[in-house]
């Protein structure tokens, strides 16, 4: 649930003029417009490609959250759970993306994708080079079709850094924009909510009310991680010589403790057969109403491994 | 009418608005339906501002008029329509540019690149349950209207019924895009929301024109 205000026109602008008034060493606003809000640092990193991050304002930390050193250099909100148009992202690239051109990178949504495809032409009209990397990391959706029709979800935040790590090491754009993709390739994201009333655990469920792809009565934590990293390595195949980056993602009423319990556990399970190297638990974003998780799985390799290998922190949490 | 001038058009577009903001509560509840509910307020809230910027500035052209119109749809709405709605009127641009008036063979060809446009962008096409299913069967009306006569509101109202028997196809569809996805078999028996929205922009450009010519 969202407060629903009688200015949801400006729900995106008053989240980001709240959030550049809190902490305006970190962020400052570039538009606080209807319908869209473009959030960027405080201080622009000069003579290196800019990671642009989109997608609709009802939900935190994705995306306005993720604009921080080594992350974002910016997010484009829309309103809520609706896509920010494509001028707001084509004025934020133009803004950033001068010098060594930008990446755009946002989870595989009808919207999304129109308006940051949208917003590619236009940059590319101005002679601004553009990448594109679609995330789509959600392992329940699209089932008998192409990887490329999945949704996306909170896998992104694993791509946000890859991409803030590249873009530190002042990689050219090109580049760094395949290295991402790669790792999109070798990304999976499952969702878990649990009803405590029923007895119910259910997987895959989608945050539109999309029903799940296995369903299981029981509420043994143990037996639930196995489950997890079941579901999770059947779709991904992880090779022995990859290395796991384990993220939890602790959706809104599950507590604290508890995703740190269940962390250990999902790492338990996975680390039996596999190489985990990294795991991490925070609410990455935050955006069912419901007890329960998101876990995603990033399969590296040596490079990408080494990308990810330093901690970024945000306001909220630490990846 | 064989011709159509900057300051007609502008004119039934307004019309056009004002057809699209009375027809929310409509569109508002089919969504409601089989989808998330709002693209009824997401029509509105687009239409009045591009209402509010076709009554406040001046066009130089024909091709600034539609060009400044799929734009301001864009900025206004976001999401999926903004875009989708925004290309029915940038996509088909280079058919009217340069022209001081357009004539029927113009606005078909306006439509036509349009809707290559939208299915190209949108990654889509016909049977797809999206307003593309609407917008083909109108364009193909138009044409066929067009081997009788070069008149602007009768091939315009040829449009509209095009596009009302296209949203009544729209019924036996499964989405395949969108949010819309989600209701998969629940969505037969409704006809889409984007395919009846597209219908209103017919019937008010039809109806705008038709009032322009009687006074």
């Amino acid at each position: 649930m969202i407060w629903n205000t009688d200015r949801m026109d400006y729900y995106a602008a008053d989240c980001i003029l709240g959030m550049t008034r809190v902490f305006p060493e970190r962020w400052k606003c570039l538009r606080a417009g209807k319908n869209a809000g473009i959030l960027m640092k405080a201080e622009p990193t000069p003579d290196r490609f800019a990671v642009i991050i989109s997608g609709g304002g009802g939900n935190g930390p994705f995306c306005p959250g993720y604009v921080a050193d080594g992350l974002a250099d910016a997010a484009v909100l829309g309103a809520p759970f609706a896509a920010p148009n494509a001028y707001a992202i084509y004025e934020a690239g133009k803004y950033l993306g001068k010098g060594s051109g930008v990446l755009l990178l946002y989870n595989n949504f009808s919207g999304d994708y129109l308006n940051n495809d949208m917003a590619r032409e236009l940059l590319e009209e101005d002679n601004i080079q553009v990448e594109v990397v679609v995330a789509n990391d959600d392992i329940a959706t699209a089932l008998n079709e192409p990887r490329e029709n999945r949704s996306g979800r909170t896998g992104i935040a694993l791509l946000i850094k890859l991409a803030g790590a590249c873009a530190q090491r002042k990689m050219p754009l090109r580049q760094a924009a395949d290295i991402v993709r790669r790792a999109n390739e070798r990304l999976g994201t499952l969702s878990m909510h649990m009803y405590f009333d029923r007895n119910l655990i259910e997987y895959g469920a989608g945050f539109s009310g999309e029903p799940g792809i296995r369903t299981e009565n029981h509420m043994d934590m143990k037996r639930s991680a196995r489950e997890v990293v079941e579901l999770l390595t059947e779709s991904l195949n992880p090779g022995k010589d990859e290395k796991l980056f384990l993220l939890v993602n602790r959706l809104r009423l599950t507590s604290y403790p508890d995703s740190f319990i269940m962390a250990n556990a999902v790492y338990e399970a996975l680390s039996r057969n596999y190489k985990v190297e990294r795991v991490r638990v925070a609410a990455f974003s935050n955006i069912v109403d419901t007890y329960g998780y998101e876990f995603s799985i990033l399969c590296m390799d040596d490079e990408i491994s080494e990308l990810m290998g330093n901690s970024t922190a945000t306001d909220s949490f630490m990846i | 009418m064989e011709y159509l001038t900057e300051n007609q058009l502008r004119a039934a577009l307004i019309y056009t608005c004002d057809l699209m903001i009375a027809s929310e509560p409509m569109l508002t509840e089919l969504d409601s339906i089989i989808g998330d509910g709002d693209h009824g307020i997401g029509m509105r809230d687009g239409f009045s501002d591009l209402k509010d910027k076709l009554v406040s500035s001046g066009f130089n052209s024909i091709y600034e008029l539609l060009m400044e119109t799929g734009t301001q749809l864009v900025k206004s709405m976001g999401g999926a329509s903004g875009v989708i709605f925004g290309t029915l009127f940038i996509g088909g641009r280079e058919a009217v540019k340069g022209k001081d008036r357009i004539n029927a063979d113009d606005l078909i060809l306006f439509f036509e690149e349009s809707a290559i446009n939208i299915a190209r962008r949108g990654r889509t096409g016909p049977g797809d349950r999206t307003m593309l299913d609407a917008l083909l069967p109108a364009i193909d009306s138009m044409k066929e209207s067009r081997k009788l006569t070069k008149s602007i509101e009768v091939i315009l109202e040829a449009a509209y019924k095009g596009a009302l028997r296209g949203v009544e196809n729209t019924k036996n569809m499964i989405p395949r895009l969108g949010r819309a996805k989600n209701f998969r078999e629940k969505a037969i028996g409704y006809a889409d929301p984007g395919a009846v929205s597209l219908s209103v922009i017919f019937k008010g450009l039809s109806e705008g024109i038709r009032k322009i010519n009687r006074e």
